[in-house]
């Protein structure tokens, strides 16, 4: 019996032994089913060179980034906006010698007195110590794995070097990128869904023709605004603040509130005000920010969303720094294909390439994004109720869509009916349209509007999203009128005030700064038309009347010298 | 054509003297061009490192001196803080190259060792140049460094009370943080605003941290600011019992 028991124990042995061989290549594949994160380069990389020569290849402070970068003097602080391309260092202090003898030490003893937040943030920061937590030792563990190098600390010279041509250099994600690879490249991955994301910002910032036109005109420096929060494309300190660096800090709303703010994208104040944003300003010392998003627990950690929270979510579990993959409306400026436009607007985008197309609501990519959507407001609310909540921002949207088409339409008829005044003929030209159809050539502004800049030179009517909204940022002499200012207004400002307040459930911004002031433009709309109407009618009935007065004078006059002559005769 | 055949018969016939004196000149080469780099111009040194805080004429009005605090010294005062000889007097060599090769903790001056001992001896002329009082006047002997006390309870004791009967406090405050009621309106000699160390911030003494270092401020005073010389009202034995004292204050520096 015992014999047979060992003979028994041996054959299960043998059984498992090669069950387990077998099984192997079943691990082993497994092993494969992460995802995998191709190593970062670059984040100009894959770009054509045209589009590379205008915002990576460095020309220091000769020659600004875009397609106007010859018409003006680039502003000195686009070297911290833009560092790639402009970045120069201080000729006031030499430090080839630190960096040739290799003293990084010494940055920090001669910053201590200049640039002492600097260096205490730094201090601070998992970058002096990389191993300053569990978690950080851990990303650290898998960085070093990555770079083949045992990390110490993360130095002065690390960042701020250019070890090849042994120069200081100012930082970009291009560096950043050297270390933090995957969030740079998810970051890259904006770039798929369009404009406005966050890795184009610089060029959203520079390509519209006014700011080329501000160039020309000598008033760069008044886009010091718009610059700053552009800036985007290559700083990741626009959330994760120097010298601290900290994901715990850009992970809170306040991080990305320093932009997100205004008239034209209120995100600031309508989630600040919102239900979600008073429980977050009631509650936040109980939320654990330390934590990475994949590992909130909501109702837990976060008793209500976040900024990050909601705009990072990939859907099932995943977050990325990819922030506009589920976004539908976008910054609610592009018309949707639901709607049967009236006005001009439903030619948009009117062949022209730079734009976004039309936002197609039923799209399957969009779709998805909603079931998204669904599914992370779920994790506090009901489904249908989310559902329904969706419904009605596209709601709201599309009846604020159908009431700039109203406006669109009749300053396109008043431009058909030549009543706007002043005329076309007698304004400046739209900002660099003299220029336009040579610097963006017919494949991007297709031939329509290409034919249209060149022959007029500029003097042509634009309005409506979104080249339509210059007037916002140039006023030449009567271009734009008065109506088309209220217009701009109504579609740029009080349209995406009023999605802000509906979609971040803040309801006096979506009625008072959205709604009402909309139904406000169009009414002084509708009211501007009937006295541009009325002025070209009277006009008009003075014209005839001068006409027939004239010609009656004509006529007695003439009788009157036919009279004349008869009489000498007789 | 210039390689005829004497030329060939002469290379060939002192084919060794040749070969030495092309050795000697490639070694006589670098070594000249080490030496050149070792002895740079102590003038151009500082143009290069130093005129970015302390000016091309040496006025610390460098283009970087509005970034920095404490501000640069103006070299051509002739008044230093760091010294080893007594109050109004100049510095010796030693005293200047120290302060070079150590820097001054908690300020922009970096230490200067990178450069190497012969630069920074010629750095010293070249520092000195900017003020005429040198030319004129020779620094006094070096102050007398008096035997160390050792520290105790009783010592320190001491030394607190040397603290506050000698008004230390006034300016470095009760607990030595550099808040005392006077901290906020202290100018240097050319009026810039100046403020007392807080030793609370740890060995990070702008004239070094050893014992001696904090006996040679007490002893020499520091020229140029309002931290007087205590020579002649305070005996060796309290200045060091002071140095003791004021050791309990320090923490090591925060890193």
């Amino acid at each position: 019996m015992r014999n047979l028991g060992c003979k028994k124990v041996a054959a299960c042995l043998i059984v498992l032994a090669i069950t387990m061989c077998l099984a192997l290549p079943v691990f082993a594949k497994d092993s494969g089913n992460i995802e995998d994160t191709p190593k970062f380069t670059n984040i100009y990389e894959g770009l054509p060179d045209k589009y590379r020569d205008m915002y990576e290849k460095h020309t220091g402070l000769s020659v600004g980034a875009g397609p106007w970068g010859t018409y003006f003097p680039v502003p000195k602080l686009h070297m911290y906006w833009s560092p790639e391309k402009h970045y120069e260092p201080s000729n006031k202090i030499d430090h080839t010698i630190f960096i040739e003898k290799n003293r990084t030490e010494l940055c920090v003893k001669c910053h201590e007195g200049i640039n002492v937040g600097t260096v205490r943030d730094w201090q601070n920061s998992a970058h002096f110590n990389p191993n300053k937590t569990q978690f950080t030792a851990m990303r650290t563990k898998q960085i070093e794995a990555d770079l083949g190098r045992k990390i110490e600390q993360v130095t002065c010279f690390d960042c701020h070097v250019n070890a090849e041509k042994k120069i200081i250099r100012m930082p970009s994600a291009n560096v950043c990128g050297q270390c933090h690879g995957q969030q740079v490249q998810e970051l890259m991955q904006e770039r798929d869904h369009g404009r406005p994301n966050h890795i184009q910002g610089w060029e959203s910032n520079v390509v519209p023709p006014w700011y080329g036109e501000a160039g020309r005109r000598g008033q760069i420096i008044g886009m010091v605004g718009c610059d700053m929060c552009h800036a985007a494309t290559e700083k990741c300190d626009g959330c994760h603040t120097r010298h601290t660096f900290s994901a715990t800090e850009a992970r809170k709303p306040e991080a990305c509130m320093s932009c997100h703010m205004g008239p034209d994208h209120p995100d600031a104040e309508t989630y600040r005000e919102s239900k979600h944003g008073m429980i977050y300003e009631m509650e936040k010392e109980h939320f654990d920010f330390t934590k990475p998003l994949s590992q909130v627990q909501i109702g837990k950690d976060y008793r209500t969303p976040t900024c990050q929270l909601c705009h990072m979510y990939q859907g099932s579990g995943r977050f990325s720094h990819n922030f506009v993959a589920k976004g539908i409306w976008r910054m609610g400026t592009v018309p949707p294909k639901q709607i049967d436009f009236q006005s001009s607007l439903k030619d948009y985008p009117y062949g022209i390439k730079i734009i976004p197309p039309k936002i197609d609501l039923k799209s399957p990519d969009n779709i998805e994004k909603r079931a998204k959507w669904i599914e992370l407001c779920s994790k506090c609310h009901g489904p249908r109720f989310a559902e329904i909540y969706l419904e009605t921002l596209d709601d709201y949207m599309i009846q604020a869509f159908k009431m700039t088409d109203e406006a669109q339409l009749i300053i396109d008829n008043l431009f058909r009916d030549n009543m706007i005044y002043p005329s076309v003929p007698d304004r400046d030209i739209y900002p660099m349209g003299d220029h336009a159809a040579d610097v963006f050539g017919k494949e991007l502004l297709g031939e329509g509007v290409y034919n249209a800049f060149k022959l007029t030179g500029g003097k042509i009517p634009v309005v409506g999203p979104i080249l339509g909204v210059y007037g916002l940022f140039y006023q030449g002499i009567n271009n734009p009128s008065e109506i088309e200012n209220t217009y701009a207004k109504m579609w740029f400002f009080y349209k995406n005030q009023g999605y802000k307040g509906t979609a971040h459930a803040q309801q006096d911004y979506s009625w008072w700064w959205g709604q009402a002031p909309m139904l406000h433009s169009l009414g002084s709309i509708r009211s501007e038309d009937q006295r541009l109407r009325r002025i070209a009618a009277d006009e008009a009935k003075y014209k005839l009347r001068s006409v027939i007065v004239l010609s009656t004078l004509a006529i007695l006059i003439i009788a009157v010298v036919i009279l004349w002559i008869r009489r000498r005769k007789d | 054509m210039g390689y005829n055949w004497k030329t060939k018969t002469f290379i060939e016939e002192r084919k060794f003297v040749v070969l030495l004196f092309l050795i000697s000149s490639i070694l006589g080469l670098a070594l000249t061009g080490h030496a050149e780099e070792a002895a740079m111009d102590g003038k151009e040194t500082y143009k290069k490192h130093c005129a970015p805080c302390h000016g091309f004429e040496g006025k610390g009005d460098g283009p970087v001196a509005k970034a920095v605090f404490p501000k640069p010294r103006d070299l051509t005062s002739g008044s230093y803080k760091i010294r080893s000889t007594p109050s109004g007097s100049l510095p010796t060599d030693e005293d200047i190259l120290h302060t070079l090769k150590n820097g001054m903790p908690g300020t922009s001056m970096i230490p200067w060792d990178i450069l190497g001992d012969d630069v920074l001896k010629s750095l010293v002329e070249t520092v000195k140049g900017f003020a005429p009082f040198f030319k004129d006047e020779k620094p006094d002997h070096p102050v007398k460094i008096a035997d160390k006390t050792s520290s105790s309870p009783e010592t320190i004791a001491l030394g607190k009370k040397v603290y506050m009967d000698n008004g230390c406090w006034k300016c470095h405050g009760q607990e030595g943080r550099g808040d005392g009621p006077s901290s906020d309106r202290l100018k240097d000699d050319s009026g810039k605003p100046i403020t007392p160390y807080d030793f609370t911030k740890g060995d990070n003494l702008k004239g070094g941290n050893t014992d001696v270092d904090i006996f040679l401020r007490f002893t020499t005073g520091m020229t140029g600011t309002p931290m007087p010389s205590y020579e002649d009202t305070i005996d060796a034995a309290k200045r060091w019992a002071l140095v003791h004292y004021v050791r309990t204050l320090m923490r090591p520096a925060q890193k």
